[in-house]
Formats: C-alpha cells, structure tokens, sequence
C-alpha cells in the first residue's frame, strides 16, 4: 500500500485560510491511513497543542496502555523520553511546522526537525509578532526578516513551496534564473540536506508548468523531491466553508470575490491512493513525504521541564550533588551520626 | 479674437503639418512582429484592404489579437467586428491588448438583439451583412488606426460590390489612415485586397519532456476525418474504429516509469505574404505562438 | 440693454400643430383640453342640437350638466340647452387656425356652434404635455443665443446685448431667433428693444387685424426711437387691465401718445400703480427686470394620441416626429441626447416608462429612433399606447484637444454617432470595449462604454525614430532592417471562442482520457489530450458549475479546447488559433 504524509496543512488557527478544526484534520488523517501530519499554520503554533492531544487521544482510544505516562529521571538527556519512546507506537504522528511570511509577501514552509528546531522557530514566531503589534495594540501583516530567519534556522527543515513561495513566484513570473537563485539561497540558509523542492497538483496547467521547471530545477541542484496537497479543509465538502472564509478575508461577497476564490476544490485531505495517482509520475515525491515524516522526530511529548546544563568535572549531575553533599555533611555534622545516613537516602531519592 | 474652430480644422491641420513635414502620413502600421513587418515592407499597409486566411488553429485569431495589440500600444484606436463572437477577453489580454482602444463589434447577438432573423445559414450571413456595414460605418467614422473584420468559422460570401464599399472606406479613413484587416477562413475579398496574407499549420508545441508532434498529427497517422465511432457513439451515422487512433503521448500506459502528463505549450505557424499590389515581394515568416 | 422678445401668438394652437404638422393650413379649433375623445361625444351629440332652439330634456341619472350656448357665429344668441357628459361641461373654442378665422369660427364659441359655421372644422383639445413642450422649445430657442432667458406665457425675453459681436445688426439677431423657432416648430413675432415691455410691445405691434396680430414679424425698435415707436400703438397693446381699459376707454384714450400726454401725477392718483406703469410704457420709458430661469435639465417632447397604437411602425412615426423636435431643440443649444427615457401611456394600465440607454451623446434622428424602436421591440407593451412621452437628458458634446505627435483619435461627437449607429445595427451590449469579468466562467465578456483614452505623448512608433535617425545622418531603411537579426518570431496564442460553447460526444479511453470527439461541425480523433485541468465556483448560485478542461490535438490539425460538466456533457469551447 502506498504511503503518504500531508506536510502541508492549515488548519482554522491560519486565521481565514483554514476551514478544519486539529481535531477534525487528525481524525480524518487517521481514517486516511496516515502514519503522520505536519500542522503548518500560518505565522503561529496556535493549533499545536489541540493537535498534539487529538494525536495522543487517538492513541489512546487505539491502544491506552501506550500512552500512560512513565515516571522521568532528573538528568535524562532527553527528559519525556519514555514518551517519545511510546510516540513510536502512535498512529499519527503529530508534525510540528509553519508558514512563515518573508518579505515581499513570500511564504515558507518550515517543519521542526528537532528540539532544537522547535526552540529557533518559537523565537522566529515570538519575534515576528512582537514586531507586528503596532502603537496602541493594532496589528501590521507580520513579516520575518532574512537576516532574523538565517540566525535561527538550526534544526528546521524547508519546502519550497507552491505559488506562495518564493520560487514559485518566480516561475510564475516567468523568471527562471530567479527561481534558481532563490532556491540556491534557501540551499545556502539550511544546508543543502534541510531542502525540498515541493511538487503541488490541484488540476492545473500553470500549476503544473512550475512542476516542470520546480523538477529541472531540482535535478540541476540534486535535491530531494516532495509531494503535498497544500490542505485548507479535511473533506472535500469544507471547500464551501473555506470559500466563505476566503470571503470573509477578503471582505467581500460571495458575487463579488470573483477570481480570488482558489479555482478548483482539491485541497482537501487526499487519500494516499489519490495522491499516488497524481504522482504517477514521480514516485520519489510521495516516498520522500514519509522520509521527511520520520526525520522529524520532535513533537510537543519533548517539551517537559529540562534542567538546566551544570559544570560537573566529568562527574554526572547525580554524583556531583552526592559528592558535594558529602563534603557538607562532613564539615557540618563531623561526627559521623544517623543524620547522616539519612540524608544519602534521601539524595537518593530525589 | 479667434472663432471658434472646430476639432476637425484641427485635424485636418494636422495633416498639412505631417504632409509638409515629409514624414509620409500613411506610414504602414507595425505588427509588433519585426520579421512579420519586414515581410511587408514595414507593416500593413494603412488605407488598404488587407485580407488574411488561415483554417482553424493556423494562427489567424493568435495574428489579429497581435496586430490589434500593436495598435494600441502606439496609442491607436481600434476597432475589430468580430461577426462570430470568437474574441476570449483574456488571450486578448495577454496579448497585449489595451482593452479600453479597442471598440468590440459583435453582429451576432450575444444578448437579446435585433428581430428574429430565420436560423441556420440565413443567420450566419445576416450577421456577417450586419459585420460588413458595421466596419463601412467604423471606417467611415474615423480615427481609428485599424478595423479588423473576422468573417467567423463560415465561408463568407458578400458581393464585390460590398468588397468595393470597404476598400473604399479604406481608402478615404482620416488620419491616421485605417488598416483594413479582414480575416476569414477561405479567400473572400480575391481582388479588392491589396495584400493577401496566408497563415499555414506547423508543429504543435508540447511541454519539454514531450516531443513535439507535426503539423498535422492527425493526418500524418491516419485519417482526415474518422471514419465512424465504436460503442454507443454514432456519428454521420457511421461507426467509429476507436483501434486505429494513433496512440502517441499521455495515456500510452508506459509501465516502467509513466511520463508526466502533456502540457499544450503552443503553435507554429508560417504566414505567407501570398499576394500583394504593392509591390511586396511574395515570403513565408515562420511565426511560433506561445501560449501565456 | 437690449432685449429681445419672442413672443409665439396662439401657442395652443402652434403647439397642436408642432406636434402634428399635417394640421398646418387646415380649419382648426383648440378647445378645452380634456381627453379627447370624450369632447367629441360632446360635440357629436350638440351637433344635432345646434341651429335650432331645441331644449333637450336632462337625462335621468345620467349625471349630465345643462350649458347655454350664448352666441354663434356673430349671430343672435340662441339659448341651447345641451346635454354635456361631465357636470357643467361644455367645451369651447380656445384658438382657431387662420382658416378657421377666416370661416368665421372664433373663439369663445362651442364646439358645436364651430362646427355648424364650419362642419369640415379640426377640433382639437389643448394638451397641456404638448403646450408645456412647445413653451420649453420657445425657452430653448432663446437659449440657443443667450444664456439668460424668460419665458412668460406664450413669451420669451432675452437680453442680446452681448451678441452684437456674432451678428452685425439686431436685425440679424431677430431674423436669427425667426428662423430658430420655425426650426423647433413655431412661428414667432419678434421685437427688439430697450428694455422687456418695450420688446414686448415691438413683437406684438403691427399686422394685426381685428384684434388679431397675424403671423410672423420683425420689429427692431432704435435705441432713442422708443417713444415715436409706442406712440402711434393702441393702448390696448399695453395689456392694460379690463377696468384700467375700461376707464381709458371711458376718456377717449386709444392711442399711447394720448396716455403718455397725461400728466404722471394724475394718472397714478386715478389709475394707481398700474396706471402709473402704463403711463412710463406709453412715453417709452420701461425697466422691468429680466427675471431670467434656469435652463431645464430634461428636454421633453410629448403627445397623446386620439387612438391607441397597436403596432410598432405607428408608434415608430410618432416618434420620429417626437425625436425630429426633441433633437431640434437640443441642436438648437448645442447639446447632444446622452441618455433617453421613453414614457408610455398605456391603456387602462398607466405609464410604462423605460430607459433608452445610449453608448454615447448623439444628436442623430435615425440612430436615436432605431434604438428606442429596438427597445420597444425586444419588450412590447401590454396593451395599446395611448400617449408617448420622449425625455432626453442633454449632455454637452464633447470637444478634444487634438495632438500633433500622436495618432488622432476619433473625433467624440462622429465616435459618438457611429457607436450609436453600430448599435442600432447589432443591438445593445455588443458594442463598446470588452472587460474580463472577475470570474473563473472564462467565457464571461463585459462590455464597457468605448472611450478611447487619449493616447501617450510619446508613442514608440517606428515613423518618429526613423525620423529621428534620419536628422543623424543614418539612412532610414537601414533601422527598418535592424529587426532582422532576431529569430523566428514569437507571439502569445490566441483561444478562438466558440459562442455559445459546442456540444460534442467524446469517446474516453478507459474513462480517463478522452480519444475521440464528434460534434455537428467537427469529427475527429484525439492525438494528445493534456488535462484535465479542474475550475470549480459559484456553488451558492443555482447549482454553480463544475469544469474539467482538456487541451485536445485533434487528427483534424486543431487545437481543441473542451470540457466536461458534471452531467458528463462535453463541449469544445473553442480552438487555440
């Protein structure tokens, strides 16, 4: 059976250009089939933690003893290891990401790969809307600065995007060389192994005269190929609801937003099958989804309290505050006395 | 104090100034085309009778939107009397067109129009009579740097007499001087052109991971017309041998690996300069139309 | 100052005749307007009665009203006893034609007392649409020399002091606003002079016979030639009121010399301030103010009609008389038709009013009726017209500023005309500058008013260049040639539209891709079909649609554009040309 994993996905949280709810997107991935979704909102991670529990609930509701909660270790390396180490069992993984707005009016996808990732894209976002609150608590379109996303790119991964992003825009425009140059610097900001050149099928021919140059493209610079659908509802039938939405956005009627409506009805949820079909032609594309999928290990089971990093001298944490306690305890108590015992057992139980 | 003169002192003013200024008045109108105009001497010829043929996809609509396009990037105004309705406003966009110069005739009424006229053929060539008069009154308006007349998918059939009337009214327009541009499926206007162009099919362009495919695919693997359909579907009242279509691009149910599917890119076309009073030499201009 | 005064004797009767100008010459008679036909009833029925004392007896429960005939003809007075169809109805005689004059029919008479002297008599009721049309084209006609004009009853004042620049003697002027008004329909007395009463008195004075100034003149009244002008005049003529007449009368006073001898003093003390008015006018010393009205914004031309019209070539001559008086006075101000709206009175159902749109400002008979007619056509009324009503809402035509360097556009008021023209040939809303529509329905055309904007002042046309390098000593066939060294040339390709879209049966290959497609003017077999290429909208409006496109080579060598609706149907839509 062909495998699939939507990397690219609005839920309601893209204020106005989404029209499912997380839980709604989850539930109808995992009836799909899919071992993972990436919730890629818009400027935000507002819909991360309804998406994170919908996961964890469907796992519940599959198989409850995968998800109790295992006691933690201090010092654990990788604290709320135990569950991570159950995620693995999890239906549907949750995937961490966002559409970052850049300037110019560019979007750009990017998924969290690691905790690290997830770090640099917090700050991204916090910044971004700490700049976008205006005087007097009015909001500006929030824009990201280059030079703010190329110090903070560590542990994310980039799609290149459909109309929105930067090289698409530049096909658009009919403009090769510029397509190329900003795929060369999007290489240049993540590594050449973080960037995927993203194929888009919704029917459409100019849509699909960027695939043709988006696939040159990315044989010229050798990187990976990657499938989405650029979701904005679970189910077919939401396509009204997105419409109203896009309505709304736009503040017009429906008689009059005209040609501002997305032409065709396909960003939808697809069934692997489907998607499979659409990408007969380049299979890589859909594998390549569920490689990225596992590459992105981090989710919000990774976020639990982590102390912070102390200079020990070789020694581990526990054996450093041991050692230390001992050398107290001696000046302190120097007769050695059951007071003193006492207090191992009870390092030892911390 | 001066009386009051009337915009038409003005303009004919005008035409004693360029008259003297030894830039000839008429000079022919560019097709935005360079090899197209050099073909023609410099372009179409302004106070003349112009006609151009060319059967389906061979580039006839692709030519005219140019040349209106032209126009009216020079700040002309244009007309074009389009007796079949066939104008697609965006491939007039993206052509170039400058919307607001171009005055859009359509004798076939798209809307509720003038009386009934009986159905059929009858209709066809009420509509192109009304056409006809339509560019007579365009012409005979003036100012107007071009007027184009597309005939529509049918044979045209008009009377010498009317042929005579337009390249008439070609010949007396105001300046800028009218190109008179009449496009047709077959000959019509035969003498009263002073030049006659002639557009033929060539290749139809593909997407790059398709070869592109000749002139006349169709012919070159079989027949003109089908001979009949297979199944439920008659046609002419004969069956169709589905089995003798050539099978040449998507579908074709490559196994290894499918080809992405086809993307109609565009059309080569070569136009001839067939006929010309003028005293342009007789060329063909290979002309690629892309699609945009 | 100088006042020019037009004054239209018998305006009821001109206007009836304006509107039909067959009545011109013939007996006529204008009576009490009322609806027309019931007059006539009125007058069939004293027909009988009149010539012989005859008393008819009232009619029970008809509601009818008894009136006494008190003359007829300059004859005795016969007392009649008529049987009228409205209570205290009887019709008189308002204004008679000079050959109803000279038959011997005057005014004040019935109409059966009219029709007796004159069987073969018109009588027409006044209409008051047609009264108020011939006193605004009056208005207009002063508004075609001057912008400041009065019109008081059947007269319009104008100050003229300004056109002695146009015209080179007052004379001129007056021949002038003769020939404007007989131009609109009217025949009119003018007068010129010092000032409104005096102009007054100068168009009125002269030609008269028994009280009755007869057709048109010219009087032109000198400055400094005032009192010898008004001095041989009748004080009559001074419209003096029936108890002023009366007392000058009573002291032998007929002509203005005798009042204008009287002194002042004793003349207001008896006659007060009128007297004093007429005294000032009698000795040539007038200054009324010119109480000038605004111009109307709508020009209006109207008639009602004996009988209602059925068909659409009737209707059609009414208007064109309608349109020929309407055009005329907008001609006469300088002012074109920018939009026209069309008032129909129907039987027993009121108005039908409806708006002519127009492409452009015209002034054209022709155009003009062959679009009102169009639009009557495409929705006839319901029932029998009884009245027309034409309003036209003038625009000023245009005017362009003409540049030497780019190319000329077509002269407004001729562009004007000819869109006019086109679209009484091929119908509204196919003429003028198409728009996209804001929809994904490619096939949706808007057509916008045509106004060519001007065009840029520099135009990169190959004629300046060439000039240009011409002046640097570089011969102009070698820039013609420079083109040359570009390849084979490349353009944007064109979709042809079939309108409406064709329906063809399309045989698909594994329901996937279609192979065939035939249709009742093209059959041919599939070679490439790229697709399908989905457009999906307007889903809140009645059912909306649903499109897949294909882009299909066919074996004929066309380049097909199709799709396939949601029921399955297909349709080509047209071809890449």
């Amino acid at each position: 059976m062909t495998e699939y994993v939507e990397l690219r996905c609005h839920s309601a949280f893209s204020f106005l250009d989404g029209a499912s709810q997380p839980e709604d997107l989850v539930e109808r991935a995992a009836e799909l089939g899919y071992r993972a979704l990436a919730l890629t909102d818009r400027d935000g991670f507002y819909g991360a933690p309804r998406f994170y529990q919908a996961a964890k609930r469907l796992a519940a509701a599959r198989a409850p003893e995968a998800v109790a909660r295992p006691s933690k270790k201090i010092g654990d390396a990788a604290a709320g290891g135990g569950e991570q180490e159950s995620l693995k069992s999890w239906p549907l993984k949750p995937i961490l990401g966002a559409e970052l707005s850049l300037e110019g009016g560019v979007q750009l996808l990017v998924l969290v790969e690691r905790r690290e990732g997830y770090r640099n894209l917090s700050r991204l976002l916090t910044q971004v809307r700490l700049d976008a609150a205006g005087p007097r608590g009015g909001k500006v379109a929030p824009v990201l600065p280059r030079a703010l996303l190329a110090a903070n790119v560590e542990g994310l991964v980039a799609l290149t995007g459909g109309l929105e992003g930067a090289i698409g825009r530049a096909l658009a425009a009919g403009d090769g060389a510029g397509a190329e140059l900003a795929l060369s610097e999007l290489v240049e900001l993540f590594g050449a192994g973080n960037v995927y050149v993203e194929l888009q099928r919704h029917f459409d021919a100019d849509e699909e005269l960027r695939n043709r140059e988006l696939l040159r493209l990315a044989a010229r610079a050798g990187l990976p190929l990657v499938a989405t659908n650029d979701v904005r509802y679970g189910r077919p039938e939401d396509h009204r609801l997105h419409d109203v939405l896009t309505c709304a956005r736009h503040q017009m009627t429906v008689d009059e937003i005209g040609r501002r409506l997305l032409p065709s009805h396909e960003r939808y949820l697809k069934a692997p099958a489907e998607m499979a079909a659409l990408f007969r032609d380049v299979p890589e594309a859909m594998r390549t989804t569920c490689a990225v999928a596992e590459r992105c290990a981090f989710t919000l089971a990774d976020l639990g309290y982590q102390f912070p990093d102390y200079p020990t001298d070789g020694e581990t944490v526990q054996e450093h505050l041991e050692r230390l306690t001992w050398e107290c305890a001696r000046e302190r108590f120097r007769p050695r006395t059951s007071k003193g015992g006492r207090k191992v057992f009870c390092l030892a139980r911390i | 104090m001066l009386p009051a003169r009337s915009p038409l002192d003005l303009a004919e003013l005008r035409t004693i100034v360029q008259r003297s200024t030894r830039a000839l008045p008429f000079t022919p109108a560019q097709t935005g085309l360079a090899a197209i105009d050099e073909a023609l001497g410099g372009g179409l010829p302004r106070r003349r009778l112009t006609e151009l043929v060319g059967k389906r996809s061979a580039g006839r609509t692709s030519f005219l939107l140019a040349v209106l396009a032209a126009a009216t990037q020079r700040g002309e105004a244009v007309a074009l009397v389009d007796v079949a309705g066939m104008l697609d406003v965006r491939s007039a966009a993206a052509a170039g067109l400058v919307l607001e110069r171009l005055l859009w005739v359509c004798p076939r009424n798209l809307g509720p129009g003038p009386e009934d006229t009986p159905p059929g053929r009858q209709r066809e060539g009420e509509w192109l009579r009304r056409g006809l008069r339509a560019a007579e009154l365009i012409l005979a308006a003036g100012g107007f740097g071009l007027v184009a007349l597309d005939t529509g998918e049918g044979l045209p059939r008009v009377a010498d007499a009317t042929w005579l009337r337009l390249a008439r009214g070609a010949e007396r327009s105001a300046p800028p001087g009218a190109v008179l541009l009449v496009a047709s499926a077959s000959r019509a206007a035969g003498s009263f052109a002073a030049v006659g162009l002639e557009l033929e099919r060539g290749r139809v362009l593909y997407s790059r991971s398709h070869a592109s495919l000749g002139p006349d695919a169709g012919e070159a693997c079989g027949e003109r017309r089908p001979e009949g359909l297979s199944g439920s579907m008659r046609v002419n009242g004969a069956p169709m041998d589905v089995e003798r279509m050539p099978r040449l691009a998507a579908g074709a149910g490559a196994r290894s690996r499918e080809a992405p599917p086809p993307l109609v890119r565009g059309r080569a076309v070569s136009l001839k300069v067939a006929r010309s009073k003028l005293g342009t030499p007789p060329g063909t201009v290979p002309v690629t139309w892309r699609l945009r | 100052m100088r006042i020019a005064c037009v004054a239209v004797p018998e305006l009821e009767l001109q206007a009836l005749v304006r509107a039909d100008p067959e009545l011109a010459g013939r007996p006529l008679a204008v009576v009490d307007g009322r609806a027309g036909r019931r007059t006539q009833e009125v007058t069939e029925l004293m027909m009988a009665t009149v010539g012989a004392p005859v008393a008819v007896a009232r009619a029970g429960g008809g509601g009818g009203g008894v009136a006494t005939v008190t003359s007829v003809g300059g004859r005795a007075a016969v007392p009649v006893v008529a049987r009228a169809a409205a209570p205290g109805l009887v019709t008189r005689v308002r204004a008679v034609s000079e050959a109803a004059y000279a038959a011997g029919v005057r005014a004040g008479l019935t109409v059966a007392q009219a029709r007796a002297i004159w069987p073969s008599l018109e009588v027409r009721p006044a209409d008051a649409v047609q009264i108020a049309a011939a006193r605004a084209a009056l208005g207009d006609v002063g508004l075609s020399f001057a912008p400041k004009v009065e019109v008081e009853g059947a007269e319009a004042f104008l100050e003229i002091g300004d056109l002695g620049r146009l015209f080179q003697s007052e004379r001129e002027i007056a021949l002038g606003l003769a020939a404007r008004a007989r131009a609109v329909g009217l025949s009119a007395r003018v007068g010129i002079a010092a000032s409104k009463g005096l102009a007054r008195l100068a168009a009125w004075a002269g030609d008269v016979e028994d009280g009755r100034p007869r057709g048109e003149s010219l009087r032109v009244v000198a400055p400094g030639q005032e009192a010898a002008f008004v001095a041989d005049l009748p004080v009559a003529l001074l419209r003096p009121s029936p108890a002023v007449h009366e007392a000058l009368e009573r002291w032998g006073i007929r002509r203005c010399r005798d009042l204008g001898a009287l002194p002042i003093k004793e003349v207001a003390l008896r006659l007060g301030n009128e007297g004093e008015r007429l005294h000032r006018l009698a000795r040539g010393q007038s200054d009324e103010p010119l109480r000038a009205q605004p111009p109307e914004a709508t020009i209006e031309e109207g008639v009602s009609l004996d009988f209602a019209i059925y068909e659409l070539e009737s209707l059609a001559f009414v208007l064109r008389g309608l349109l020929d008086r309407l055009l005329e006075r907008l001609q006469g101000r300088s002012l074109a038709c920018a939009a026209l709206t069309l008032r129909l009175q129907i039987e027993h159902r009121g108005h039908d009013v409806r708006e002519v749109p127009l492409a452009a400002p015209t002034r054209e008979t022709a155009t003009l009726l062959e679009l009102v007619r169009l639009h009557v056509a495409r929705r006839p009324p319901e029932a029998g017209i009884v009245g027309v009503t034409l309003v036209a809402h003038p625009a000023r035509v245009r005017g362009s500023q003409l540049d030497l360097f780019c190319p000329a556009g077509p002269a407004p008021d001729r562009l004007a005309q000819t869109v006019a023209r086109l679209e009484a040939l091929v119908g509204e809303g196919a003429v003028g500058a198409p728009r996209p529509v804001d929809t994904y329905r490619d096939e949706a055309i808007a057509i916008a008013p045509y106004r060519p904007p001007a065009p840029s002042p520099l135009p990169p046309s190959g004629g300046e260049t060439a000039r240009g390098r011409e002046r640097e000593g570089v011969a102009a066939t070698d820039v013609a040639r420079q083109p040359l060294a570009r390849g084979p040339e490349e353009g944007c390709l064109a979709l042809r539209r079939f309108r409406p879209a064709l329906e063809v049966e399309v045989l698909m290959d594994g329901g996937r891709v279609p192979r065939a497609l035939s249709g009742s003017d093209l059959s041919a077999q599939v070679v490439v079909a790229a697709g399908p290429y989905r457009v999906r909208g307007e889903w809140w409006a009645a059912g909306g649609f649903a499109r897949d496109y294909w882009d299909v080579h066919a074996s004929d060598g066309t380049l097909y554009r199709m799709f396939c609706d949601p029921a399955g149907r297909w349709f080509v839509e047209g071809y890449y040309d």
